[in-house]
């Protein structure tokens, strides 16, 4: 033991000037790293998701010609994004909060808007390797099964590498509205089952309830022009704005301004959250 | 000496509750200072505003000059309470992490802090298989991890069984000698008497002393001694004893007799043992302990409170 007492007596190692949140997201890297469950993330959107979406949705293609991507449809549909975030956040933010982890590492990164925000950027990087990975993986599946069925129906979408790199890349930076909802909402809930359930489910019920309050408003006073605003309301959900990907590969051709505007309404979505979640951490005193 | 810690007029609200009130001291270089009090004394709510953990309502504190901890927390360590690791993580997995987070922290320096701890060998075990004490054991080393120049310490020997308090206790010992300042707070009278040089003891939220562990001791004995006596027959030693009017006070278990008077009547006590024909097989002066003085500080505390001010 005193021989390890002696090194402290010895010269200190010079510390880099690595920014405090390149060291947050390097921690939070190796920690994913030995988590299982990022195995498991990797396993599902890797493997098991395009090969279910191949083999049990059947064909988007007619006579050669593809209709839709099977695995568009399927990976990236919300569902699947949402889950994938929820999981992802719970690794690297609200799990944090029973395993009182702040008192053992806001000493060692006392900025907090850098710790925070490392987090922040681990979780979307994270999700950005997920999304890669889950590209390409679809990619090579859906080519992978065209080859092994011969005939006129092709099970993969058949457009380039690029375009389909290019939709998960788009369903990635479009997934920032709800991972900062994740966020926001790891903070203020304390449990992390009871987060995650709620945050799963939020989204949907949200856009559920925002339906019917508008149905019920149009039934109930009968608003002339009234469309247009319900419209645009239901253009600002969060739920049908998660969907980027879809509307960069689509037969009927890439639908920019759809993207370009769930790319903006899930921006808005990310601002809003991370700013309140920014307000509320610094405003904290950290009690657990 | 220069200060390491400083702190002035340090106060923390909650609500109608102030848990610590306008408390001042310094923490020089080298110092391991033992920090006591009962619990919700307001023990642990100082060292997290000093560790930026919580927000003071008034007062100030620096820490190695720096009113902020970002400025100094690369060359600070600390363990509060029970420390908390990922437990799907490896020890050393949960080391790497910390040193990731300090920064410039190399892998030589994580083995020799799991050296230092005593968990080599144990290292690629998952921290969920730890024991309460390598836990704390894992806190202490990752708190040395950035070779600090000041380690805090919250109740480090907690849930310890008594090998690893003795572990802990000569690691934070040569720790002090080898020049890091050590603030140190512990409800174990006994391992901060071996360890620390100075203590502080803080009552509701108040300092109620503050000095050298002797010189506290010694104002504290104020010309009393404490004799222990061991003789053939106890109960005709307490018998005479109590007959003096000199003899202030004593207790007696089955073996000895603890005995307290002014130190100008301890000569008094063996003639008459002697006149008595008493076979005297042991007496011997005892020091006033640091719980002799926790115990005085903290119940002249709780009776006094009141018309107490900040220091002793």
């Amino acid at each position: 033991m005193t021989a390890g007492v002696e090194t402290l007596s010895q010269v200190a190692v010079a510390r880099t000037r690595v920014p405090a949140i390149w060291r947050v997201v390097r921690a939070e890297f190796l920690k994913a790293l030995r988590k299982r469950r990022t195995w498991f993330l990797v396993i599902l959107y890797f493997i098991i998701g395009p090969l279910l979406q191949v083999l049990l949705r059947g064909t988007r293609a007619l006579d050669g010609v593809a209709l839709a991507s099977n695995n568009l449809n399927g990976i990236l549909g919300n569902l699947w994004v949402r889950l994938a975030v929820l999981l992802v956040v719970t690794m690297v933010f609200i799990e944090d909060r029973p395993a009182r982890m702040w008192k053992s590492v806001l000493p060692i990164v006392p900025w907090r808007s850098q710790l925070l925000f490392g987090k922040v950027l681990a979780g979307f990087l994270l999700l950005g390797v997920l999304m890669l990975g889950s590209g390409l993986s679809s990619y090579l599946v859906g080519e992978l099964v065209d080859a092994l069925t011969p005939g006129q129906v092709r099970f993969s979408v058949r457009t380039s590498l690029v375009s389909l790199l290019t939709a998960y890349a788009g369903q990635w930076a479009g997934s920032i509205g709800y991972l900062g909802l994740c966020f926001l909402g790891g903070w203020l809930i304390t449990s992390p089952l009871v987060a995650v359930l709620i945050l799963y489910l939020l989204p949907g019920l949200l856009e559920q309830g925002v339906n019917s309050g508008l149905g019920w408003y149009v039934g109930r006073f009968k608003p002339e022009g009234f469309d247009q605003v319900a419209e645009t309301i239901k253009g600002l959900l969060l739920t049908p704005n998660m969907e980027v990907g879809r509307y960069l590969v689509r037969i009927s051709g890439t639908n920019w301004s759809a993207a370009g505007h769930a790319l903006l309404v899930s921006a808005g979505y990310a601002v809003i959250c991370l700013g309140l979640l920014w307000l509320l951490f610094r405003r904290a005193d950290i009690h657990n | 000496m220069t200060a390491v810690i400083e702190v002035e007029g340090l106060t923390k609200r909650y609500g109608r509750l102030t848990a610590v009130d306008h408390i001042s001291f310094t923490v020089g270089h080298g110092e391991v200072v033992g920090f006591l009090g009962p619990n919700g004394a307001g023990k642990t709510t100082t060292i997290r505003m000093l560790l930026g953990l919580i927000k003071p309502t008034s007062g100030r504190k620096r820490v190695l000059g720096e009113e902020r901890l970002s400025r100094a927390a690369s060359k600070v360590g600390s363990v509060i309470e029970e420390p908390s690791f990922y437990p799907y993580l490896s020890g050393r997995d949960n080391l790497r992490l910390a040193a990731t987070l300090y920064g410039g922290v190399d892998e030589k320096r994580i083995y020799q802090v799991l050296e230092l701890v005593g968990l080599l060998g144990r290292e690629r075990d998952r921290v969920s298989k730890y024991s309460q004490g390598m836990r704390q054991r894992l806190g202490l080393a990752q708190a040395m991890l950035p070779r600090p120049e000041l380690l805090v310490l919250d109740e480090p020997t907690n849930g310890l069984d008594p090998d690893g308090v003795v572990e802990i206790r000569n690691t934070i010992k040569a720790l002090g000698q080898s020049g890091v300042t050590i603030f140190l707070s512990s409800h174990l009278l006994s391992e901060v008497e071996r360890v620390a040089s100075r203590v502080i003891i803080i009552e509701k939220g108040k300092i109620k002393a503050d000095g050298s562990v002797k010189d506290l001791l010694s104002r504290l004995a104020g010309g009393k001694a404490v004799m222990k006596l061991r003789t053939g027959d106890l109960d005709r030693t307490a018998q005479l004893l109590s007959a003096q009017p000199w003899a202030k006070e004593f207790t007696r278990d089955d073996t000895s007799l603890r005995l307290i008077l002014a130190a100008q009547d301890v000569e008094r006590v063996m003639p008459i043992l002697v006149g008595a024909g008493i076979k005297i097989y042991e007496f011997d002066q005892e020091d006033f302990s640091l719980e002799d003085l926790y115990l005085g500080t903290v119940q002249e505390g709780h009776h006094n409170h009141a018309a107490q001010g900040g220091r002793a």
